[in-house]
């Protein structure tokens, strides 16, 4: 293990945010935004000498999948579907079908964030968190509809294993059953955030540009 | 700027070939963090942990051989197993933006996909202001191997090479990484010229399942795929094939097959063989960024008649990688099952087994 002082976490984060962006992005933040970013408390010394530090330390092993192209994969099987199940109740115009699906996609980046900050999650791979985040969202979303319809919360739940459909079975190669304990880690650590300090996330989605999810009522459970 | 990986004493050792009282002490010494860092560092960068050294001492440099993507490169001896190596030099300094981001790219690519069909990067070496890639020798490239004949490759040998570069190409596109860059001077073989490697992954990236937008400036004019000319910014493993299509074609009729100045003189000189994509021949052309309507109108030549010198099922072969749609384009792997290798499949793959083999055991 490579010991970091607490001083330097912040610089790790910079670096490890500096290498991603050249990794992925056709134009990488420049060295002098990294120093702004961090209220010139590292050099470009230093910020150097730590980025050559990360790519020794991880052997330059950066082409790794992450959650995101497993959830985009999903997200890309369920556009333009019926995701939520909802038959005859479903949106008409492509505009609100739209509306519908970008909903989905930032209901599934907050689970996607909230695993990224639990050490439970760890244990999963990324795709087994992907598919846990896609089917919590759908979950949400479904439970948002159905308590627009006046019902019951557990009223008008579909099966679990109807939103988990057979083209999601069919393109993930996975049943809800292998990711079940997955999504179980990730609900918990979504009400357990509430009675902490850490409201970063949590406070990005109850801004209307990421969908208000924060504020929508979260399943306590997953459906038996 | 002060090298955290200092080149001499002890550093330039692998702690983890110390014995293990040193090993011990050494991590209870006052620079514990530095001492730390430099055996993650050997460890990190020692490959397979089997070598003694990674440092630039290890290697006795014997001349420039060409100037990559990024930095230039030198032959180099390698003093522990007398083989020839080629040392991508690239400088790192405070200056700059630390790592270039080919380099980066590059290294993390080569790092996922180990083929023998893809040259090897044996080692990295990051000392004091120079980041060094050390990648297995090859003699020539296929531009030499081109203005070393006065005839085109025909036969065997001619599919020979192809089937090698198809491996090589689908290893990567199986683990969803395009090489962008695929052209003569980027293909290199041994001197017997048996042996066929993709090289430079200067420009290559990974591809994630949504398709991202990338720059559409990369690839050399003459093996650029029609979509990337016609400004398309969501592209596929496709783009690879279009170039593979256009090296094939090079071999077969000894001359390049489309040579455009610009752009626009390149998808002339594309649309002049091939004939003017439509809406028929090509769906969703014409919403492309820099369609035009004001294209010459030609039709589609005979391919046969531009490549007299190749066979019919290479012929086949070659208008599956010059479709127009990049999802109809064959891909690689579609082409290693191609009739037109059935000559040499089982031979060539007979190799590849025995390369791997010796590759990793």
């Amino acid at each position: 293990m490579n010991y970091v002082p607490r001083a330097r976490l912040q610089l790790v984060g910079v670096c490890a945010l500096l290498l991603a962006a050249k990794y992925e992005e056709i134009w990488p933040p420049e060295i002098k935004e990294c120093v702004h970013i961090s209220a010139n408390t590292y050099s470009r010394e230093e910020i150097i000498v730590m980025e050559r530090s990360i790519c020794a330390a991880l052997g330059f092993r950066l082409t790794v999948p992450t959650v995101y192209p497993f959830a985009a994969r999903l997200w890309s099987v369920l556009e333009d579907t019926d995701f939520l199940q909802l038959g005859q109740a479903q949106p008409d115009g492509p505009e609100e079908r739209e509306r519908l699906f970008s909903l989905l996609q930032k209901a599934t980046c907050f689970f996607l964030e909230h695993a990224v900050l639990d050490y439970k999650c760890l244990q999963f791979t990324p795709s087994q968190v992907a598919n846990a985040a896609v089917y919590l969202a759908l979950l949400t979303l479904r439970l948002r509809h159905t308590a627009a319809q006046g019902e019951g919360v557990d009223a008008g739940l579909p099966a679990p294993s109807a939103l988990w459909s057979d083209q999601l079975r069919h393109y993930s190669k996975t049943t809800l059953r292998e990711f079940r304990g997955c999504a179980e880690v990730i609900l918990e650590h979504v009400h357990y955030v509430p009675t902490t300090k850490y409201q970063a996330v949590r406070r990005k989605y109850s801004s209307s540009k990421y969908g208000e999810i924060a504020k929508m009522l979260i399943p306590d459970q997953l459906p038996q | 700027m002060a090298s955290a990986f200092p080149t001499t004493g002890i550093a330039a050792t692998s702690v983890a070939k110390l014995p293990a009282d040193r090993r011990h002490d050494s991590n209870y010494d006052d620079d514990e963090e530095q001492q730390q860092q430099q055996h993650l560092y050997n460890v990190a960068c020692s490959g397979r942990g089997t070598l003694p050294t990674s440092s630039v001492e290890r290697y006795e440099r014997r001349g420039k051989i060409g100037q990559g993507s990024y930095g230039k490169v030198f032959q180099c001896r390698d003093r522990v197993t007398d083989r020839l190596v080629a040392i991508k030099e690239i400088s790192w300094n405070c200056e700059d933006e630390g790592l270039p981001s080919s380099a980066l790219r590059e290294v993390a690519l080569l790092k996922e996909v180990q083929h023998p069909n893809m040259v090897r990067l044996i080692d990295t070496i990051m000392e004091g202001k120079k980041f060094l890639l050390v990648f297995e020798y090859l003699d020539k490239d296929l531009n030499h191997l081109l203005a070393s004949r006065k005839t085109p490759l025909v036969g065997s040998k001619l599919k020979t090479i192809m089937f090698q570069l198809l491996t090589g190409l689908h290893a990567c596109h199986s683990r969803r990484i395009v090489h962008r860059d695929i052209k003569p001077q980027n293909i290199l073989s041994n001197r017997e010229e048996t042996v066929f490697k993709l090289a430079d992954f200067g420009l290559g990236r990974a591809f994630a399942v949504p398709q991202q937008t990338y720059t559409n400036e990369v690839m050399t004019l003459y093996y650029r795929a029609p979509e990337v000319l016609l400004g398309e910014r969501h592209y596929l493993p496709a783009v690879d094939m279009w170039s593979m299509g256009c090296v094939l074609a090079e071999l077969a009729r000894h001359r390049t097959m489309f040579a455009g100045e610009g752009a626009f003189t390149q998808l002339i000189a594309i649309f002049r063989e091939l004939g003017t994509p439509d809406e028929v021949s090509w769906p969703g052309v014409t919403l492309l960024p820099h369609y035009n309507t004001q294209f010459p109108k030609w039709r589609r030549k005979d391919l046969q008649q531009l490549l007299p010198t190749l066979d019919r099922d290479g012929i086949d072969l070659l208008d599956g990688m010059f479709r127009y749609k990049p999802e109809e384009r064959i891909s690689a792997y579609e082409a290693l099952q191609h009739p037109w290798f059935d000559e040499v499949r089982d031979d060539c793959l007979c190799t590849l087994q025995r390369q791997m083999l010796e590759q990793y055991y």
